[in-house]
């Protein structure tokens, strides 16, 4: 995913930096993210909302994290953008319609053409797809979100992003993931990164793996490290939890 | 509201797939030391795998069950005879193409320990497969002394060979859903063995007979 961030700050924080340390203080950090979907081959893009956006319909919903003006509507319903919204089994679709073409208020409508108003939050993540002739530019406007994350991760599939809109490996300081891990790599963890296309990766503790803890690739490598794994600012993954019951991943982010 | 409401489908003919598996011990040894088993191999790459794809509708050649699902030594010679034959002429089940590169999916057995009897295409990323739209299909993995670079090879030498029970796998029709692991999907572990190069006992039988009848000839003469 081609994607170009750009934080407009305070002037305060045009010298900040990102620390996984808490903090007393913190100032907010306002900007936007431009997240370019293609279309053809790579019309699918794992996306993900890094920067909360409060209107009076309420937090971060559908309709009002990114702009509408560079999605594609069509009365037919044949290029349309449409959003797979994760609902924590599978996805929901929902396709936009601009104001002419929907007889009413331009946005995502559901199968049964009702007006959508699920939110797009932090720490989620959903695809989109993009059936326009050429690619298309979804722009986040928001503010970054500050303090300490907790992910529930269920037994399946769960499609996550960082809360913050950083590009890292999801079990560096940053990221704070610690996997479950099985010697046998049958209940571990695994990640499911995207690049238009998936890429399996198995966690193992470092007692299990006998090096670095962290993700391997099916043929034992280690991969956590490698930045082509990386999601990307903007960009979801899957974590697949083989074990049972549910795991709690915790970390934080401040900037300072 | 004037809108016609609507979701395109897939709009890519051809399925994804994670040809791999996550952990270790799927595929073991079970001919490069006569009698013993050893799992994922010894300290050389010896095995290859690939899988046949067919339609849940249909039973492969080769049966539903996996072969060998024990500690088999070999197949004996009637088997031997007619395995590679069902796996490479099979009418309902081919082998899987990787639609980017026109060429087999086969990818060596792991020997490393963390995943050793495991296997990884491309490294565990998805590919689609040629000619096999999204949906469920049939699937059953087969593995191969890697000696012989291609089934076919391997085929003509009566090599060892092995295979997986069929279970039913999905082919996701775009890049919105991961595909699953060959084990994830229910496929059972299963050994590499030798097809066996003595004669079977028929034709023993039949020598025996042949033997015989010279033996009869002289007595007459």
């Amino acid at each position: 995913m081609r994607t170009k961030t750009l934080l407009i700050a305070a002037a305060a924080l045009a010298a900040a930096t990102i620390s996984s340390q808490a903090q007393v203080y913190s100032q907010n950090i306002v900007g936007y993210i431009n997240t370019t979907v293609p279309n053809g081959a790579h019309q699918f893009q794992f996306i993900a909302n890094q920067l909360q956006t409060v209107t009076a319909n309420g937090t971060n919903k559908i309709q009002d994290v990114f702009g509408f003006s560079a999605l594609t509507s069509d009365p037919n319903g044949v290029t349309n953008t449409v959003l797979y919204y994760w609902n924590g089994a599978g996805y929901t679709l929902y396709t936009y319609y601009n104001a002419a073409d929907s007889g009413g208020s331009a946005g995502f409508y559901d199968g049964n053409g009702k007006y959508v108003t699920n939110s797009l939050n932090q720490g989620s993540a959903s695809f989109i797809k993009n059936q326009a002739g050429g690619p298309i530019t979804l722009t986040y406007v928001g503010t970054v979100i500050q303090g300490t994350n907790v992910y529930t991760i269920k037994p399946g599939f769960n499609a996550f992003s960082l809360y913050a809109p950083i590009s890292t490996n999801i079990d560096s300081v940053l990221g704070g993931f610690v996997g479950t891990s099985d010697p046998n790599g049958i209940t571990n963890d695994v990640l499911y990164a995207y690049n238009n296309g998936w890429q399996l990766l198995t966690y193992y503790s470092a007692a299990d793996s006998g090096g670095s803890a962290g993700f391997y690739d099916g043929n034992g490598n280690y991969q956590s490290k490698n930045s082509a794994f990386f999601p990307q600012v903007g960009q979801g993954f899957f974590i697949k939890r083989q074990a049972t019951g549910v795991e709690y991943w915790t970390n934080s982010f401040i900037a300072q | 509201m004037t809108m016609v409401l609507g979701i395109a489908g897939s709009s890519f003919g051809q399925g994804y797939a994670i040809f791999g598996t996550s952990g270790k011990s799927w595929v073991w040894d079970n001919f490069s030391t006569a009698g013993t088993s050893q799992v994922g191999g010894t300290a050389s790459a010896n095995i290859d795998i690939a899988f046949l794809i067919g339609s849940t509708a249909n039973t492969p050649l080769l049966g539903t069950v996996g072969n060998p699902s024990g500690n088999t030594t070999s197949f004996n010679m009637s088997q031997g005879t007619t395995i590679w034959n069902d796996i490479l002429n099979d009418p309902n089940f081919s082998l899987a193409q990787n639609l980017g590169t026109s060429s087999l999916a086969i990818t060596p057995v792991n020997t490393s320990a963390l995943v050793r009897g495991g296997w990884s295409y491309l490294g565990g990323a998805s590919f689609q497969v040629a000619n096999h739209a999204g949906g469920t299909y049939s699937i059953v993995a087969i593995a191969w002394d890697a000696a012989y670079s291609t089934p076919q090879l391997a085929a003509a030498a009566d090599a060892a060979v092995g295979w997986s029970s069929v279970f039913s796998y999905a082919l996701q029709p775009d890049t919105s859903t991961a595909p699953g692991t060959f084990n994830g999907a229910g496929m059972t572990p299963f050994g590499v063995t030798s097809i066996a190069t003595v004669p079977e006992p028929t034709a023993l039988a039949l020598a025996g007979l042949g033997g015989l009848s010279l033996l009869l000839g002289r007595r007459k003469k």
